[in-house]
């Protein structure tokens, strides 16, 4: 699954392990997550986008039906 | 929750794993080797107590895994640790597997019961780390 997480992160100055202290869980989850190795549940995915304030599908976009992050 | 550091849930399962289970490992080892070179055969109660006593660190194993998954808040890190221990099983499964088929073709020494599970335990830290360590 496609994600901006590491676009989002970079425009608020955000490194990985903030983002990570963020959403209460390890960098390690976030460098997954950001690199599509680890698709997050639908509790983070919900936290990720309150955090960022947009929608999921702002944040996250399925490849198979062609979709592409805004 | 620092990111650079481990979870609390963490900290917690690798305290009862150094705890309850090597201590329970080393009785196993201990009681294994005894029973062997003294040539022992308990029988009735005594041969199920030293049969608990065997199984003991896997069910400990189980028991401790168990609490890990319910405190952990970290699901990456469940899933990690599901992976390394579904590593561990099959590998495991496989070797006694193929130890048990050599040994209805040639004639092998039985597996010792006692060399499963450190091979379990083995196989289950190595892939952890493998696993953390391609996710680093």
């Amino acid at each position: 699954m496609k994600n901006r997480l590491k676009v989002l992160r970079a425009e608020r100055d955000w490194s990985q392990a903030d983002l990570a202290v963020r959403l209460e869980v390890s960098r390690q989850s976030v460098n997954a997550i950001e690199t599509g190795k680890f698709d997050p549940s639908l509790p983070l995915a919900f936290k990720l986008a309150r955090l960022f304030g947009l929608r999921i599908e702002e944040i996250f976009a399925d490849e198979e039906s062609g979709g592409s992050t805004s | 929750m620092s990111p650079h550091v481990g979870s609390p849930a963490r900290y917690r399962f690798e305290d009862r794993f150094l705890f309850v289970i090597v201590p329970l490992y080393v009785l196993v080892v201990m009681m294994y080797f005894s029973l062997s070179h003294f040539h022992l055969h308990p029988t009735r109660i005594w041969a199920v107590l030293c049969a608990a006593v065997l199984s003991s660190p896997g069910i400990g194993f189980i028991f401790c895994i168990g609490l890990y998954l319910s405190e952990e808040k970290d699901e990456f890190q469940r899933a990690l640790l599901v992976q390394s221990i579904l590593w561990a099983l099959g590998v495991t499964i496989c070797v006694a597997l193929f130890w048990f088929a050599l040994g209805t073709f040639i004639q092998v020494p039985r597996m010792k019961f006692a060399s499963e599970q450190f091979l379990f335990v083995m196989v289950y830290l190595v892939s952890l780390w493998v696993a953390r360590w391609r996710y680093r």
